[in-house]
């Protein structure tokens, strides 16, 4: 362009210096092609967090990305001050890297700071740019330090910034820079603080700067930009705006062009994973996979596995990721040693050499699973492996990874978490000035991933054409997906051979003894770099348990793989979907599919996992898998090459490699199509994204000879698995954990109750369900008492119970006795008779024997809770005691009603029966059923029917409908409510703990459903129902 | 079977009243709703969604809204559950108000301690002004609800304990006629509603004590040691027969009116109007040795109609010269154009300044008489008005007009050595004037622009460009142009 000198923008902040810049790096790079710009850098604020994302979009588009960093330093008199530091080769990016970190490790979580002779240390590689407000920081004699010290340690590759953005203070500042400029022989270097691309976006950076300072906007002050000139700008402007300092202007294209460094450069090895004996890691895999094959298959390896190690082990050793696998296998062996039980789940099941090392308990060749899925030469992408672990023992695991690779070589991956509507409204509404409690009215009407709406307002009671509810509906949808904060991956691990801070900073988390990279997940698959996910899981703490239990009362240790596959006993308990606690298949969703579904052996309990998922259902697949499998349908292929895709899923795809395998087979995908047809899935919330699939899917199809009307309804299930569905081999290793959970439940009840209830908070359930199902089953339970329980619940030998053994409910199970105080009472001796003298001996709190006294615990003291509990108010806070039992007051005894809610309110659970045993009489003579009645109505009855809110669901794939489980002392009854009915009686439906419910049953292959038509309140008919207690479940 | 006393039988002479205003805070925030409002509120604690409910009205309460749930919890209730955070100041405030219209009631009014909205009113010998104590109460929930919008609970009869928790259970008026009936209703009352905290509520339901007469059931002592001292104390003074009622002293106005039968249309006798209303309250104020801080004053006017000022002296003072010279200052510039049928002033009092004060306010600063430069902006503010008399002060505010906001100051203090730096003075105009387009032939120097956009949040938005230019004749003006009005100001000047 005629009469503009070309420019690079320095100094770009994106919204990943969280809470300051106001656009994306994807937004930065579309924009500077725009506007033809010939360098666009991303300097965000101590960190490198988006850089990833700028990288890959600056490659897109075909424009050089600078890399940098707008870095805080604290002087030595304590003043802090920025600087810019840009990158100009591989040296200066590990040396921004490493400082970052040095700076973050010594700060708590979210802040930086370095000193001048850290950053002056660090100079190598990297360009040092002094901004000019600096100079407003700090006093004259430290300016001229720090000015020296960056001069003698960045040489010619350190510049004092210009900077004109059109504010009154900035002359004064310019005039300082260049006298100092002058003064050191130094050059200047044109630039504006970039914050967004767009002048449009000023109002947001104003509420992320009040969100960050915690201000409102008429509080804010001078912490706002004066004006909008923080946008990027074409060079003819830039040119304008300097006109008279053009040197300065071309300043920052020769700066940009010897920055040549591109993220690309980066090379990520793998850290070499070495054992004593010499061999190498592709050596060692192979001996260790082979050993493991000829366990697994009890020293005969079948022909078909051997060829598919073979081809595995080929491929791994080709893309060099042998030592990946032999980390894997070191982390499952450490776990084994130190007996934590842990399984590999998602698309690792679908290597034989993951089952052969032990990493996971699913034989792919046995069910033919697709090892592309996880491992294949065409898409050049690392292994991703994920490793379910006790959820009560992760840690141990995190800690020992750390300790065995040294956080030099190790780190955990980080997760952005981004605005979302209901954060959006409740910070935004707080810049603006909005009461707090109204804005979490507001916030509670709307959905996580929804947008803010006028409705919204009106639903919670406030006034949507108010000029200060239009700017929150605006700015909410302007701030969403941008990142609020850094927060730490589940249980994502990264190793390095070098200092992992060398190619990326490591910063604190907010748990103690964790640190955690600037990238997050999709920027380490960007990256092409290796990780692997130690994931918590419950249901293997219960599982553990349950084998500790059987094993220390019955004598016997059984294990994931010891118990028989195909027990009839097993699926008998599951065709009555009686799954209560049982993993994966216990909601309410999975109860009412097992009747019709009816599985009869182990691969059925793969489809029953995969199949009730938003996937599935949405993708019209359930109903005709159903009628095919019964009978009902005949299984069709809707063109001869889909035979061995669907085969074992009667013609249905169920299984997302089924829908990948389908888009190859029928409509010829190559594997790279194939694969970015998968993550299109994966990022299923941007629907736009698996869109653009469909023509090419549906024309391919129908050139292959699919009728139309087929291609589309495969396009609509694809579409519907965008919505969430599971792989096959995923599906089997959690089928593999509830077959043996329903082992257990069928076989040792009393054991598997007990285990669920010492593995809580997991599962569906409340524990007091837990209990009325264990009763219900047979097996007796026993209270809580100081002398007999433990900390945890246990199991007693009891000739009445069902399998001889009863369940004693555990000293845990008391809400708000700290565990300190349980385990002192686990060994109370049997010659403390009073209250007072336990009081004494354990040095429990007041409050802990109160606490006891309401669970009654201490029955062994007082069979009255009541002067129990006036026993424990004598309890002194002190050593000495007052007066703990005073026998001149006589308490009532409780009912057994009220004895029932005590339990409930102290416990969460009761030994004496359901509460509603004790009305039972009074409900039949209404007419009332239990639910064992209800359950043997015909469908089409009428029915009333009163029971304890135990469940209520609205999913998002239900168009409203509102579930909710009922139950007594005898089972579940499962209710709809169609939403003008939930509607209608909201208010009670929400809050009465017993609800009445009348309306028609709907019973299709043994599964009832009651269809609301009118709720009640029993309180009219039980008095009690008027307590109304959230502490209920 | 419970026997009556027989010296109870006859009718006694009450002694004390108790006005309970129920959920005091509820009613003072939803009397200010307009009559349309028909969602739910509720009182809270804090404004956050953790907060704790203290009270709901009729329409959560229908809803399953109890007090002491969580706002978060309620709102999962009662999606559409107002919460309002009432300040203990308007409550402060509400409590006076009412305090006030009782002392026409009775001689001796005691607030209850700890509990806004309850008051203990001096009966004693009051059915011979009243002969039936009903229409006496009647009166006083009649005047509560017609000056504050306030409903109340009143119960009359021979003990504080009696009345107050009476007060509390029975709605309208309750008037015992013997003690031993008020004894009897005050021991069958609920603990519940005696506002004793939510747990040692909860503990003592645990223990099946729900009303007075249970808990007097247990050993008083004990209470203390197991409960708390609040719990101890409730039985002691359910126990007791204590009647009287400790009165406070309800501050009067110092206010002093006059309706005219002539029409005043001179400044020296409406002067001298006031000077004779103001010579008894001055003496009342030196009586308690305090001073005048402000003159409030109002004229009636005969065309109908009335003028109002506040007039403040530098310091709290009685010398009446002093208070008629501001008096006379601003009645001097007053262009009342019509004749004076009423004059009321009130003075608000204040404590007199201490002596010692002015001696080390002015013994350092010798030079400066920092008393007398506070007694001539007095004179001044009187002439011309208390906003002619302002302090520049810098905020924190982007726009650069914004930036300095004017203050209201008592007292002229010295400048602290060393603080001063020079620096250009700007003369800001109160309001920009509108200039014509500024030529550039005629400015000898042009600094700018200076870009300030923002306020995005209000109606409208501002964007403009600031100069600083530097005309023919060498003055420096302070000029922008709004770039969305489209026009030319003036700001100021830079000395």
């Amino acid at each position: 362009m005629p009469g503009t000198t070309p420019y690079a923008p320095l100094w770009c902040k994106s919204y990943y210096s969280f809470l300051e810049g106001a656009s994306s790096p994807e937004q930065y790079v579309d924009k500077a092609v725009e506007l033809g710009l010939p360098f666009i850098a991303l300097t965000d604020r101590d960190g490198v967090y988006g850089i990833v994302k700028g990288h890959v979009a600056a490659q897109q588009q075909n424009i050089p990305l600078i890399i940098g960093s707008e870095i805080t330093i604290r002087a030595s008199d304590g003043r802090v001050f920025n600087v810019l530091l840009l990158v100009r080769n591989q040296q200066g990016y590990a040396n921004l890297c490493s400082l970052i970190t040095q700076g973050r490790l010594r700060c708590e979580k979210a802040r930086s700071e370095v000193s001048v002779e850290e950053c002056c240390a660090h100079a190598q590689g990297l360009y040092a740019i002094w901004l000019p407000t600096s100079f407003a920081l700090l006093d004259q004699d430290k300016i001229n330090h720090v000015i020296e010290s960056f001069q003698q340690a960045f040489s010619n590759c350190f510049y004092l910034m210009v900077c004109r953005h059109r504010e009154a203070s900035e002359p004064v500042l310019e005039n300082l820079t260049r006298t100092q400029a002058k003064y050191y022989g130094l050059h200047t270097v044109a630039a504006l603080e970039v914050l967004y691309h767009d002048p449009h976006q000023q109002p947001v950076q104003d509420i992320l700067s009040c969100i960050r300072n915690h201000q409102t906007l008429t509080d804010c002050g001078n912490h706002l930009k004066p004006n909008a000139n923080h946008a990027l700008v074409s060079m003819e402007d830039f040119s304008k705006l300097y006109s008279d300092d053009l040197q300065s202007v071309r300043a920052t294209v020769e700066i940009a062009g010897d920055c040549t460094f591109q993220l690309d450069e980066i090379r990520y090895i793998y850290p070499e994973e070495k054992y004593s004996d010499g061999l190498s890691a592709s050596e060692t895999l192979q001996n260790l996979t082979r050993r493991g094959a000829l366990q697994r298959y009890a020293g005969e390896v079948p022909e078909a596995v051997a060829k598919q190690l073979d081809k595995e082990l080929q491929l791994i050793q080709e893309l060099g990721y042998s030592s990946y696998f032999l980390t894997m296998h070191r982390i499952v062996n450490w776990c084994e040693q130190q007996n934590i039980m842990c399984q590999g789940r998602g698309s690792a099941a679908n290597s034989a050499v993951c089952f052969c090392l032990g990493i996971t308990s699913i034989d792919p060749v046995q069910m033919e699973l697709l090892f592309e899925r996880f491992l294949s030469r065409e898409r050049d992408e690392p292994p991703d492996i994920d490793l379910d672990i006790e959820h009560e023992r992760r840690e141990e695991v995190i800690q020992h990874v750390y300790q065995a690779y040294g956080r030099e070589h190790a780190a955990m991956v980080a997760t952005v978490i981004r605005y979302r509507c209901r954060s959006a409204v409740r910070d935004i509404g707080t810049a603006l000035g909005i009461p707090n409690a109204s804005l979490y009215r507001l916030s509670k009407q709307l959905d996580s991933y929804g947008l803010l709406k006028e409705d919204d307002f009106v639903r919670a009671g406030l006034d949507p054409s108010l000029h200060v509810h239009r700017l929150l509906i605006n700015l909410a949808q302007q701030i969403i997906d941008f990142p609020r904060h850094l927060s730490i991956h589940p249980g994502g691990f990264l190793f390095a051979t070098g200092p992992i801070r060398e190619f990326v900073p490591v910063e604190n988390a907010t748990m103690p003894n964790r640190t955690v990279i600037q990238w997050e997940k999709d920027d380490i698959e960007a990256m092409k770099i290796f990780k692997v996910d130690l994931l918590g899981l419950g249901a293997l703490t219960q599982l553990h348990r349950c084998f500790d239990l059987i094993e220390q009362h019955r004598g016997h240790r059984l294990n994931m793989h010891s118990l028989p596959k195909d027990d009839p006993q097993v699926f008998k308990m599951l065709h009555k979907a009686d799954t209560t606690g049982v993993f994966q298949i216990e909601s309410r969703a999975q109860m009412s599919m097992l009747p019709r579904l009816k599985p009869n052996e182990w691969y059925d309990l793969v489809v029953q996992i995969a199949i009730v998922r938003p996937g599935p259902i949405s993708g019209g697949m359930v109903h005709p898998y159903l009628r095919r499998r019964a009978g009902e349908e005949e299984v069709i292929y809707p063109h001869s090459c889909l035979i061995p895709v669907l085969k074992k899923t009667l013609g249905i795809p169920i299984f997302q490699e089924q829908v990948i395998k389908l888009a190859m087979v029928a409509a010829d995908y190559l594997p790279g199509e194939a694969d970015q047809l998968r993550r299109d899935m994966a990022a299923w919330r941007r629907t736009d994204r698996l869109e653009r699939h469909r023509g090419k899917l549906v024309s391919r199809m129908i050139a292959k000879g699919i009728e139309p009307e087929f291609a589309e309804q495969v396009f609509d299930q694809i579409r519907g698995f965008g919505e969430y569905g599971f792989p096959e081999s995923h599906s089997a290793s959690f089928a593999l954990i509830a077959y043996v959970a329903s082992f257990l439940k069928c076989h040792y009840p009393a054991e598997f109750a007990c285990s669920l209830l010492n593995a809580q908070p997991m599962g569906f359930y409340a524990p007091a369900t837990i209990i009325e199902d264990a009763r219900r089953h047979g097996v007796r339970i026993r209270p809580v008492v100081v002398g007999v329980s433990r900390w945890d619940c246990a199991v007693e030998p009891c000739n009445e119970s069902v399998k001889g053994f009863a369940l004693r409910i555990g000293l845990r199970y008391v809400k708000g006795l700290p565990p300190k105080d349980g385990m002192v009472l686990e060994s109370v001796p049997t010659r403390i008779q009073t209250i007072e003298e336990l009081a004494r001996y354990s040095g429990i709190s007041k409050t802990s024997v109160r606490k006891l006294a309401e669970a009654g615990a201490l029955q062994k003291f007082s069979t009255n809770r009541r002067s129990a509990l006036w026993g424990a108010h004598g309890v002194s806070n002190r050593t000495e005691i007052i007066r703990a039992s005073d026998s001149s007051v006589k308490f009532s005894e409780l009912t057994p009603h009220e004895l029932n809610v005590w339990d409930y309110q102290s416990t969460g659970v009761s030994s004496s029966g359901h509460i509603l045993c004790h009305y039972r009489e009074e409900l039949r003579s209404r007419g009332l059923p239990d639910a064992r009645e209800v359950n043997s109505l015909e469908d089409g009855t009428h029915v009333r029917y009163a029971g304890i809110v135990i469940c209520r669901q609205r999913p998002a794939s239900a168009s409203s409908v509102v579930f909710m489980t009922l139950e007594d002392e005898t089972g579940f009854v499962n209710t709809i409510f169609w939403p003008r009915c939930f509607e209608r009686y909201s208010s009670m439906a929400k809050t009465l703990v017993l609800l009445g419910v009348s309306g028609k049953l709907q019973v299709a292959d043994n599964v009832v459903h009651l269809v609301v038509k009118n709720v009640w309140d029993p309180g009219n008919l039980i008095p009690w129902a008027k307590f109304k207690s959230r502490d209920f479940h | 079977m419970i026997v009556r006393p027989a010296s109870t039988v006859n009718q006694q002479e009450v002694q004390v009243a108790c006005v309970h205003i129920p959920a005091f805070p509820l009613q003072l925030s939803t009397r200010e709703l307009p009559d349309d409002f028909s969602s739910p509120i509720a009182v809270v604690d804090r404004d956050n969604a953790q907060s704790h409910i203290l009270l709901v009205d009729s329409h959560a309460k229908k809803r399953g809204i109890q007090p002491g749930l969580r706002y978060s919890t309620a709102v999962a209730l009662c999606p559409d559950l107002h919460a309002v955070v009432i300040h203990p100041q308007k409550i402060e405030s509400a409590q006076q108000q009412v305090l006030s219209l009782l002392g026409r009631f009775s001689p001796g009014i005691e607030p209850a301690m700890e509990l806004p909205g309850t008051f203990y009113l001096d009966v004693r010998g009051m059915r011979r002004f009243a002969p039936d104590m009903n229409i006496w109460g009647h009166r006083i929930q009649q005047a509560l609800y017609a000056k504050e919008r306030l409903h109340t609970h009143i119960a009359i009869g021979f003990t504080r304990f009696g009345v107050f928790t009476v007060s509390r259970i029975r709605k309208g008026i309750t008037v015992f006629k013997d003690v031993w009936t008020e004894q009897e209703s005050a021991l069958n009352t609920p603990l519940k509603y005696l506002e004793i905290s939510q747990g040692t509520l909860k503990e003592l339901e645990k223990l099946g004590i729900c009303t007075i007469r249970n808990l007097l059931r247990l050993p008083e002592w004990e209470l203390r040691t197991r409960f708390n001292e609040e719990l101890f104390e409730l039985a002691r003074r359910s126990k007791t027969k204590e009647n009287m009622v400790h009165g406070i002293e309800i501050e009067q106005p110092f206010l002093a009116q006059a309706d005219l039968e002539y029409v005043l249309e001179d400044n020296e006798q409406i002067l001298s109007v006031i000077q004779e209303l103001c010579n008894p309250l001055l003496k009342q104020l030196a009586d308690r040795q305090q001073g005048v801080k402000e003159i409030h004053l109002c004229l009636k006017m005969d065309v109908g109609g009335s003028y109002s000022e506040k007039l403040q002296p530098a310091e709290p003072t009685l010398h009446l010269p002093t208070l008629t010279e501001l008096l006379q200052l601003r009645l001097n510039t007053l262009d009342l154009k019509c004749g004076i049928i009423g004059i009321t002033v009130q003075l608000l009092p204040d404590a007199l300044p201490n002596p010692q004060r002015d001696l080390s306010r002015n013994f350092a600063k010798t030079v400066q008489n920092l008393a007398a430069a506070d007694q001539a902006l007095a004179r001044i503010r009187a002439e011309f008005g208390a906003e002619r008399v302002l302090r520049a002060k810098c905020v924190p505010s982007h726009l650069p007009n914004e930036s300095i906001s004017l203050e209201f100051f008592d007292h002229m203090r010295n400048p602290a050595p060393g603080t001063l730096k020079p620096s250009l003075v700007r003369k800001i105009l109160d309001q920009p004037r509108r200039i014509s387009t500024p030529r550039r032939s005629r400015l000898n120097k042009v600094l700018g622009p200076y870009t300030t956009s923002g306020f995005w949040w209000r109606e409208s938005c501002i964007v403009r460009n600031d100069y600083f230019v530097e005309t023919e004749d060498g003055t420096i003006q302070w000029i922008f142009y709004d770039c969305v009005g489209k026009q030319w100001y003036e700001q100021g000047e830079v000395q």
